[in-house]
C-alpha cells in the first residue's frame, strides 16, 4: 500500500490522495474507488472514516482517490461561478480521468456520505463509467428541504460538537488572572453566507427514486448505508426497493441499516461494521455493469481469471450494451 | 499549496506548504500544530484559512498530519504525545530546509498549542509561539472528552454507555488508546511560565465576534472565527519581522 498527494483539476487546484495496492496486489477485477467529500468535511471523512476505507480497500486490491472537491476541505473555491450541482460532476469526471490516466483504471466505485452520497448519484448519472454506488446516509427526507439541513446539519457542522467540548473545565480561571497579550481585536464581521441554499438540490422521493432505478437498468451494484436513527430507510423499504426491483437490473443492492449509530457514524464499533460491509461489497462490485469501450466478454474473462472464476456466472448474463 | 509527504518513507506524514503570496517574502516560516480528533477535523477550515492569511502575509506555512492522524501513515489509536511532539519536529526541519528560511515559529490550537508548548521547552530555536485555546490540564480535558462522548452517544446513538472509571477508550469517533490516555492525564502547563520567549494567548471568550474556533452557520456553510485569526496574523506579523 502506497499513498500519493497529488493536484488535479481545471487549475491544479483540487487535492487528492491516491492509495495504491502494494506492488502486484492491484485486482484488475475490482473497480477503483473516489471517496466523496462528507459535508464540509475534508478528504479525511469524518472520524478519519475514508483514510481508513482507503486504505483497507487498497488491501483488498483496489485502487483509491480520496479528494477535496473545490471550496471543500484545501481545495481552493472555484473562481468561475459555477454551480456546485455542475461543478461537483465535472471535477468527478477529472478524478476519474486521472485515475484512467495514470494506472488504466476504466470502472469506478463512487462512495460518500451525507452529501457524498447525493453527490454520487448525480455523478454516476452522468458517467458511464461508474459502475457502483456505496450510498451512505443518503437523501433523508427527500421532501421538506428544511427538514433534510436539521437532520443532517447536527452531525456535520462544526458548532453541534463545539457545544459539547468548550473547554470549560480547564484552567482558563487561571489565565483570566494574568490577561497575557494583546487586548482583544474588534469583532470582524461574518461574512454572508452564499445564496444558493444547498436544499434547493434536494430531489423529490419520487425523482429520487427513479435516479436510483435509471442507475439500476445500467446494471450498476448499490449499497446503501443508514443508520437506524435515519428516517430514510423507510424510504428504501416504501418507494425505492419497488422503483428499483421495476428497473429489472443486473446489478445488486444491498440495504445495511446499522443499529445504535447516527449519521456519522461515530461509534467505534459501527466504524468497523461499516468498513467491513464497505469491502465486503466493493469487492464484487461492478460485475453486471459495462463499462464504455469495455467488451463485456473481455471484461469479464480478465474478472474471471483473477477472481478465479467467481465473475463468470454473472457476466455471463450481461445484456450487450 | 502544495501537498506532499515527508519524514520517514515506512510512516510518511503529509504536509501542505502553503508559500508566500504576499510580499514581501520573510525569513520566517509558521508550523501550524493540528488540535486532536473531532477538534482537528472541525478547525480544519479555519487552520486552512490562517494558512493562507500568513502566506498572505509573506510567511512560508507547513500545515502537517500527526502520525495516525488524517492522511499521514499510521492506525488511529497509534499515536502518541511524544510521538507527536517528535513529528512537530520534523516539520520544524522539513519547513526550514524546503523554504531555505533560517526561522520558525509554531503556532498550535487546543492539544496542538500544548504539544507546541513540549516542544518549544526543549528547543532554544523554537521562540516564537501562538496558542490557541491550550489544553492546559490533561486530565480535565480526558474528563471532558469522556463526558462529551458519552453525552453524543446517548444523545444520537440511542446508547447508555458506561464506560466506568478511569479515561476513555474512545472520544466522539477517535480511539483514546491507553498509552496516550496514560500520557495526556499527567500533561499540566503553567500559564505562569510560557516555555519561549515571545509568547501569544488566544483565549477564544476575549473575541465576541467570534467566539470559537470553529464556527458555522448552517449546512454546508462553515465560516471562520475572524477576529482570532487577525489576532495571531497581527501578531505573527509584527513579533517575527
Amino acid at each position: 500500500m502506497r499513498e500519493r498527494a497529488l493536484l488535479f483539476g481545471d487549475h491544479k487546484s483540487l487535492v487528492g490522495i491516491v492509495t495504491e495496492p502494494a506492488a502486484g496486489e492491484r485486482r484488475a477485477d475490482r473497480p477503483a474507488v473516489l471517496l466523496l467529500n462528507a459535508g464540509v468535511l475534508h478528504r479525511a471523512g469524518p472520524n478519519r472514516l475514508y483514510v481508513r476505507l482507503a486504505r483497507r480497500l487498497a488491501a483488498a486490491g483496489h485502487l483509491v482517490l480520496r479528494f477535496d472537491a473545490s471550496g471543500i476541505g484545501d481545495s481552493r473555491a472555484r473562481t468561475d461561478g459555477m454551480p456546485f450541482a455542475r461543478s461537483t460532476v465535472r471535477e468527478a469526471r477529472q478524478a476519474m480521468d486521472l485515475l484512467a490516466s495514470s494506472h488504466g483504471a476504466g470502472r469506478f466505485v463512487l462512495a460518500g456520505l451525507c452529501s457524498g452520497a447525493d453527490n454520487a448519484v448525480r455523478i454516476a448519472g452522468d458517467d458511464a463509467r461508474v459502475v457502483g454506488l456505496a450510498l451512505l446516509e443518503p437523501y433523508a427526507v427527500p421532501s421538506p428541504g428544511h427538514l433534510v439541513s436539521s437532520y443532517r446539519s447536527r452531525f456535520l457542522s462544526p458548532r453541534s460538537w463545539w457545544r459539547l467540548l468548550s473547554g470549560r473545565s480547564e484552567l482558563w480561571s487561571a489565565l483570566k488572572r494574568r490577561p497575557a497579550e494583546p487586548p482583544p481585536a474588534p469583532p470582524a464581521e461574518a461574512p454572508a453566507p452564499p445564496a444558493d441554499a444547498p436544499e434547493m438540490l434536494v430531489p423529490s422521493e419520487a425523482a429520487y427514486a427513479e435516479q436510483l432505478a435509471s442507475l439500476a437498468r445500467r446494471n450498476l451494484d448499490l449499497c446503501l448505508v443508514y443508520s437506524a436513527g435515519n428516517p430514510a430507510h423507510y424510504h428504501y423499504r416504501t418507494r425505492f426497493r419497488r422503483a428499483l426491483r421495476a428497473a429489472r437490473g443486473q446489478g445488486t443492492t444491498r440495504v445495511e441499516v446499522l443499529p445504535r449509530t447516527d449519521h456519522a457514524f461515530t461509534p467505534l464499533d459501527t466504524q468497523e461494521a461499516l468498513l467491513r460491509a464497505l469491502c465486503d461489497w466493493a469487492a464484487g462490485a461492478g460485475r453486471a455493469a459495462v463499462a464504455p469501450g469495455e467488451h463485456p466478454r473481455a471484461a469479464a474473462a480478465g474478472a474471471a481469471a483473477l477472481s478465479g472464476g467467481a465473475g463468470s456466472g454473472t457476466a455471463a448474463r450481461v445484456p450487450p450494451a | 499549496m502544495k501537498p506532499f509527504f515527508f519524514g520517514d518513507s515506512a510512516r510518511p506524514l503529509l504536509g501542505l506548504h502553503h508559500p508566500p503570496t504576499g510580499a514581501p517574502a520573510r525569513r520566517w516560516s509558521v508550523v501550524l500544530c493540528n488540535p486532536f480528533g473531532q477538534e482537528y477535523l472541525r478547525a480544519h477550515r479555519s487552520l486552512r484559512e490562517l494558512a493562507h492569511r500568513l502566506a498572505q502575509g509573506g510567511f512560508h506555512v507547513l500545515r502537517f498530519d500527526y502520525y495516525g492522524c488524517g492522511d499521514s501513515a499510521g492506525e488511529s489509536d497509534e499515536g502518541s504525545l511524544a510521538q507527536w511532539q517528535a513529528d512537530i519536529e520534523a516539520a520544524v526541519d522539513e519547513v526550514r530546509e524546503a523554504a531555505g528560511t533560517p526561522r520558525v515559529a509554531l503556532v498550535g490550537l487546543r492539544l496542538g498549542a500544548t504539544l507546541a508548548a513540549l516542544v518549544a521547552e526543549r528547543r532554544a530555536d523554537l521562540d516564537h509561539l501562538v496558542l490557541w485555546d491550550p489544553i492546559l490540564d490533561g486530565a480535565a480535558y480526558l474528563r471532558e472528552l469522556k463526558a462529551a462522548d458519552e453525552s453524543w452517544l446517548r444523545e444520537h446513538a440511542h446508547r447508555e454507555v458506561a464506560r466506568g472509571e478511569g479515561p476513555p477508550a474512545e472520544a466522539l469517533g477517535f480511539p483514546v488508546a491507553a498509552p496516550l490516555a496514560a500520557s495526556l492525564g499527567g500533561v499540566r502547563l503553567d500559564p505562569g511560565r510560557w516555555p519561549a520567549a515571545h509568547v501569544l494567548v488566544v483565549d477564544h471568550r476575549a473575541y465576541a465576534g467570534a467566539p470559537v474556533w470553529v464556527h458555522d452557520d448552517g449546512f454546508e456553510r462553515a465560516l471562520v472565527p475572524h477576529a482570532a485569526l487577525e489576532a495571531i496574523t497581527s501578531w505573527l506579523g509584527t513579533a517575527c519581522a
